[in-house]
Order: C-alpha cells, then sequence, then structure tokens
C-alpha cells in the first residue's frame, strides 16, 4: 500500500505548501502534518532514501568514515544558528542539503522538509539532512529517523510552561540512550549536556572556552543532584562534583579574542590544530555556535579553512543580531526567547558608545511560551545604572506592560519607559526618538511583524553598530 | 529599618523569584523606607525573630530537597516567628513545602515542614496557565492576576483560609476553587512572580510588617497605574 500511499501523501504535502506559501503563510509544517494523516511512515521512508554522499572534499585526508546522513541540531539557545552554519558550510561543496526552516522543527515540520526535497519521480535529493529539532519532539522523531550526528547545544530555562529545564534535558537524555549509534557532538560548558556522554554513545565530542560558561545555569549536579561546585582554577565555568562529574576536556576549545563588530576566537582542536575563527554577527554566545558548527563541520571530514572562510560571510538569520540601518544611525534586531538568551543578547549593548534607545517586544503566544515570569530573570538593572545611555525605552507586544513594569521595578525612571501596543506603531516611534543607536528585543511571535517594518523603513545591513560615533 | 529575608537566592534564582523580592524592596525604596535585603543560602545563620519579611520562592525538584534539608533544623524558630505574626510569602515549591507532608502518587507520606495546616498531593495532572484570584483586602474584593505551574495540588485543611477565590485557572487542585491560603501573616500561592503586577497584595505585606514593628513610619500611596495596565490585560482578557 505504501506503493500508493506515500506518493500520494508526497504530493498531496507539497500542494498544501504551495496553496499555503502563495496565500502568504510559511507553509513550512502544513504540508507534513497533512502528509502524515495520509501517510504515516512517509517521515521513515523518506529518510531511508537519502543518497550516500559521493564526494566530500577532504576523502584524501583519510578523516573517519562521518559522512553522516542525518544530522540534527537540539538545545534551548543556538539551535537555528548552528544548524544556518552547518548548512553554509555544507552548501560549499555545494551537496543538496534536505534542510528545515527556522520555526518547523517538530515532526511536521521535519516531514515537510523531507517532502519539499523530493523530485518528479520520487528521488529524495540530498546528501545529507540538516534538522533543527525541537528538544521535546526529539524522541518521536528519532522513533522515526536515524540520526547520524547530534549536536546538542545547551539546555536552559525556557518556555516553562511546556517543560523545564531538567525535564528537557531528561526527555533527550533518554532519547538518546535509546540509541547508542548516534555521534553526539556536546557543549562540555553546560553540565546538563555535557552528561549526554553518559548514554555512551558510539563516539561523542565536546566543545567548550577557555573560561567555560559565564553563568552556569545548571546548579545542580546531573548525575548526583548534589550542588555543584562551580568556578574554580582561575576559570569561573569550570565545574565539578564530588561524585565525581566534571567539565570535560573539549575536543576544541576556543578562546575568545577581542575583535569590534565581530566574535572572533582562536579554536584549538587537541590535535594541535589551530584556526582563528571570526563571525561578523555579534553576541558572545556565538562563540559557542560557532564551536559547535565548527566541530561538527570537523566530524563530517569537511575542510577546517573552508568553514573559517565560511563563518567569515555568514549572514546572520532574521532577528539574530540583525543589522539595518536608518538615516545614519545602525539598528539591531534581536530574537530573545528566554532569559539565559535575553542576559547575553544584552552584552552586546555594553561596548556601544552614546544613547541607545531600545525596544522591548514581549508577547506570550502558544509559540512564545504562556508563562512570562522569566523576564524577572533577566538582569535589567544593569540598564538602570545609565541613564544617559540608556534614557528611553519602548514596550509592545501583547505583554508590554508588563515589561514595562520590569523595567520601573529594575530602577528605570518610569518617564523613560513607553508602553506602545501596537508593534508598528511601536517601531517608528523607536526610530524616530533621538539617541545613537536602536537595538530591539523581540518575542518570537512578533519578529517577523518588527522585522516587516524595519524592512520598509530602513536598510538591511549597516555599519558595526559600536564602531559609530562617541559622544565624547 | 524593614529587614526582608530573601530564602536561598542562589539555588532557587530562576521561576520569576526576584520579581517579588524586587516588588517589597522598591516599594520600601521608593517610600524612603529604609530597608535591608538579606540573603540567606543553605547553611547561613538567620534569626527569624529579626526579619521582618520572608521570601521562600519556587524552585526545582532538587532545589526542594536542598531547602527542605536547611529548613527543618529551623523549623521551630520559623513556627515561633510565624506565630508572633511575622511577614512571609512562599510562592510555588516554597509555598508547597509548608505544609504538613506531602502525598506522593504510590500514596506514601512525605513530610513537609509542618508549619501550615494543609497537606499536598504529588500528581500527574499539572495545573498550568494565567491564574485570576479574587482576594478580601480592607474590606473590598481586588483581583489579582498571575500564572500557576504546578503538578503539587493543595488541600487545606477545614480552617485554613484560602489566599482568594478563583475567577480563572486552577488554583490549589482545580477542584475546590480555591488558591493558596493565608494563616496570620503568612501568605502562601502557587503562582510565581506575583507581586509585581499586583502592588496591593505588596504594599499589604509591606503594611503589615510595618505594623508589627510599630512604625511610625508614614506609608505614602505610590503611582501605580503602570502596574494597573498590566494586570488589566490580563483581568481584561481573561474574565470579559
Amino acid at each position: 500500500m505504501s506503493v500508493i500511499r506515500l506518493p500520494l501523501a508526497v504530493w498531496i504535502g507539497k500542494l498544501v505548501g504551495w496553496v499555503s506559501r502563495v496565500s502568504g503563510h510559511k507553509g513550512s509544517s502544513l504540508p507534513g502534518m497533512v502528509a502524515r494523516k495520509i501517510y504515516p511512515r512517509v517521515l521513515t521512508d523518506l529518510a531511508a532514501r537519502l543518497r550516500r554522499p559521493r564526494l566530500l572534499y577532504r576523502e584524501d585526508q583519510g578523516h573517519r568514515n562521518t559522512a553522516g546522513k542525518i544530522i540534527a541540531v537540539t538545545g534551548t539557545n543556538g539551535k537555528t544558528t548552528v544548524t544556518h552554519m552547518l548548512y553554509d558550510f555544507l552548501k560549499m561543496s555545494s551537496q543538496k542539503i534536505v534542510y528545515n526552516q527556522e520555526g518547523a522543527n517538530m515532526i511536521n515540520g521535519v516531514t515537510a522538509a523531507f517532502i519539499a526535497s523530493v523530485g518528479f519521480f520520487g528521488k529524495v535529493f540530498g546528501e545529507f539532512a540538516l534538522l533543527e529539532i525541537d528538544e521535546g519532539s526529539l524522541p518521536s522523531i528519532m522513533d522515526e529517523i536515524t540520526l547520524d550526528i547530534l549536536v546538542v547545544t545547551n539546555f536552559s530555562s525556557d518556555q516553562e510552561d511546556r517543560f523545564s529545564m531538567a525535564s528537557a534535558a531528561e526527555v533527550v537524555r533518554e532519547a538518546v540512550a535509546r540509541e547508542p549509534s548516534v555521534w553526539l557532538v556536546l557543549n562540555a560548558d553546560d553540565p546538563n549536556t555535557a552528561v549526554l556522554a553518559d548514554t555512551m554513545p558510539q563516539q561523542y565530542f565536546f566543545y567548550g572556552t577557555t573560561a567555560g560558561s559565564p553563568s552556569v545555569e545548571a546548579r545542580f549536579c546531573p548525575r548526583c543532584a548534589k550542588k555543584l561546585l562551580v568556578g574554580f582554577d582561575g576559570c569561573p565555568g569550570k565545574y565539578a562534583c564530588s561524585c565525581g562529574f566534571v567539565r570535560p576536556e573539549p575536543d576544541l576549545i576556543v578562546e575568545p579574542v577581542s575583535g569590534s563588530g565581530e566574535v572572533c576566537c582562536r579554536a584549538r582542536l587537541t590535535t594541535g590544530q589551530e584556526y582563528m575563527l571570526r563571525l561578523p554577527v555579534l553576541g558572545a554566545f556565538n562563540y559557542y555556535n560557532m564551536a559547535a558548527a565548527f566541530l561538527t563541520g570537523i566530524c563530517l571530514g569537511l575542510d577546517p579553512e573552508r568553514m573559517v572562510i565560511g563563518l567569515r560571510n555568514y549572514a546572520t538569520s532574521p532577528g539574530r543580531m540583525e543589522r539595518f540601518s536608518h538615516m545614519g544611525k545602525p539598528v539591531l534586531l534581536n530574537l530573545v526567547k528566554n532569559a539565559r538568551g535575553y542576559s547575553e543578547a544584552l552584552s552586546v549593548l555594553d561596548p556601544m558608545i552614546g544613547s541607545v534607545v531600545l525596544l522591548l517586544a514581549l508577547s506570550d503566544t502558544a509559540a512564545d511560551g504562556c508563562d512570562v515570569s522569566w523576564i524577572w530573570d533577566v538582569n535589567f538593572e544593569r540598564l538602570s545604572l545609565d541613564p544617559n545611555k540608556f534614557g528611553c525605552f519602548i514596550c509592545t507586544g501583547t505583554r508590554g506592560a508588563e515589561m514595562a513594569v520590569r523595567l520601573k521595578y529594575a530602577g528605570v525612571l518610569e518617564q523613560n519607559v513607553h508602553v506602545i501596543d501596537n508593534t508598528s506603531d511601536a517601531v517608528l516611534a523607536a526610530l524616530e526618538k533621538p539617541g545613537t543607536h536602536v537595538v530591539l528585543f523581540s518575542a518570537y511571535s512578533t519578529l517577523m511583524p518588527l522585522r516587516k517594518v524595519l524592512l520598509s523603513k530602513t536598510k538591511l545591513g549597516g555599519p558595526h553598530a559600536e564602531n559609530m560615533l562617541s559622544l565624547s | 529599618m524593614l529587614k526582608i529575608c530573601y530564602l536561598y537566592p542562589d539555588i532557587l534564582n530562576q521561576h520569576g523569584n526576584w520579581g517579588n523580592v524586587a516588588a517589597l524592596l522598591k516599594r520600601c525604596v521608593w517610600r524612603k523606607i529604609d530597608v535591608d535585603l538579606i540573603k540567606i543560602n543553605p547553611g547561613d545563620p538567620v534569626d527569624f525573630a529579626k526579619v521582618d519579611i520572608v521570601y521562600l520562592g519556587t524552585g526545582s525538584e532538587q532545589a526542594r530537597k536542598a531547602v527542605f534539608d536547611d529548613l527543618m533544623p529551623r523549623r521551630d524558630i520559623l513556627q515561633t516567628a510565624i506565630e508572633q505574626g511575622m511577614v512571609m510569602l512562599a510562592a510555588g515549591s516554597g509555598c508547597h513545602l509548608l505544609g504538613m507532608y506531602r502525598l506522593t502518587e504510590e500514596g506514601h507520606r512525605v513530610s513537609s515542614l509542618g508549619l501550615i495546616s494543609f497537606y499536598t498531593r504529588l500528581t500527574n495532572t499539572f495545573l498550568v496557565g494565567d491564574c485570576v484570584i479574587g482576594m478580601q483586602l480592607a474590606g473590598n474584593e481586588v483581583r489579582i492576576a498571575g500564572f500557576e505551574n504546578h503538578r503539587e495540588h493543595v488541600v487545606r485543611s477545614e480552617g485554613l483560609a484560602p489566599l482568594g477565590n478563583i475567577l480563572y485557572g486552577h488554583g490549589n487542585n482545580g477542584k475546590d476553587k480555591t488558591e493558596g491560603f493565608r494563616y496570620k501573616n503568612v501568605f502562601g500561592t502557587n503562582m510565581a512572580s506575583l507581586l509585581p503586577k499586583n502592588p496591593m497584595l505588596t504594599d499589604l505585606l509591606l503594611g503589615a510588617a510595618l505594623q508589627n514593628k510599630k512604625s511610625p513610619v508614614k506609608f505614602t500611596t505610590l503611582d501605580n497605574s503602570l502596574e494597573e495596565r498590566a494586570l488589566d490585560v490580563m483581568l481584561k482578557r481573561l474574565l470579559d
């Protein structure tokens, strides 16, 4: 029956996708949902048809045969960026890749990505599948397809009304424990991620930074639940537990190097090889994203020099420190979904000189997570310390007023806080206010509407934000 | 000098706990009331008799064990302070810990701190979502809005007053239409970061603490228009 139902599922899925896009929607999950109703095994069957890569451009080097067919990236923060970076790397050898669009990271979206890659005669065009996978969906997806490499970025509190940080880590751990053949690429600096090596996979690799993670969110040992000792040996992020669980030595270690307008670091493999990685995007968390993508590339046998070039030319995804410019003023758009991501995103404000107009969009739709109490776990207090630099705050989104309350209790002067419910009006107001920089921190559901206004009113791309004139 | 004791800020460091502490703190600062924030981590000494307001927040299951282990030896002192009218706010798992015991899914009784007359039941049913309650305050009913996320259900004993009655949401157990508890000056709730947009509740706690000290400090009214706006968003959405 699959002889009829599979192509039927695929073609109806494609039709649904086409109709969806033509009528202005993204169409990135619906095709998968429809196809699965027609033929539940559609994902398994299509994944099995992925062609093995014929050509890797470092075959001569005798790399391990890590020609992974399916590479997946999961974790709380950084999934989209790491997947995007890997996509750029794989694209350089012009191989066809099955790739799920951002946001379509649950089972329907993953199915839709495979459906999109099917050609006229039912062949799946792709040597690799590169999938961003939502942590909660990992078990069901792993039930249907076999992953070759799984990259886990980190676990932190996010959308606690869906599941807690501890549960997300548990869910992934259980899924991975059932499939020891998966190769794992893990963040050594996050205890809940590093512990996944305990599941005894066939192979695992660690990446990390020299300093360790500046704010280890996990307070308790994931092995024995005792309180972790954090910060010793002059390394603020090193962690250890009396039960023997310690931060593992990374196979790829990155050392941040200061650069302006970009993220720059020295990456060293345990083989001794060193590379300077440069990313033209702001945000300290990108050290981790680059390390994850670079190490995965090494596992795949990709040419490191070409990956270095890939990173240098990296063009950010929408809302990932995306740069615009308006009348010569740099405008930065960043997506913030949880406390950890927000705290790290705020750090890009530090080197800015001048006066920064901030637009903070907070919403509580299902996609954003209905519980907004996490905003109290973000250090907005630091913004109240310099009212000359941060003198204008515009709050918008469905919970804009709540964000304003957050700022008030963070010490920001009430007269500097404006609540504008309509997101378009809010952006326009932010652009018109006097200041040297405009920085937007947006919830997931407000990202595209805000971006749409920015695209219509400003120029995409722009000068490096902190290279702007200083007022001194 | 009002002393606010923030219990376990290091292990109960998420879930919006800071919101409750910031609300209490700031509303003193804005009124020019001298206030001292005392952070107590496991093992740190604290004299509950000398503290005016205690905050015990919500956290993970692992954190709960560490909190219980630290508070159990001090429960008698805490009980005396409570009976003498000390002001306390307990949220989420912090609230659940104050009960007599916890009934596991298998039916076993696990001791809690035994300070307030209720017990909790650990279940498979997560009570999650926005929550609005009606609470009696100075003879009027005020609306309080927050967010709950708990699979530990609260069952109050006969004489224990709730914090309020449910107008929207689940509350203590999803059955008896009540939320939280109120005993003397101890306020318990299943909701996290409740105080910021509910300034009347914050002021109730601060007022009670000042009264305990027989403080002559004038309790001025503050401009709550921003908080009211945030609260209104939820009340309009959930009650209309």
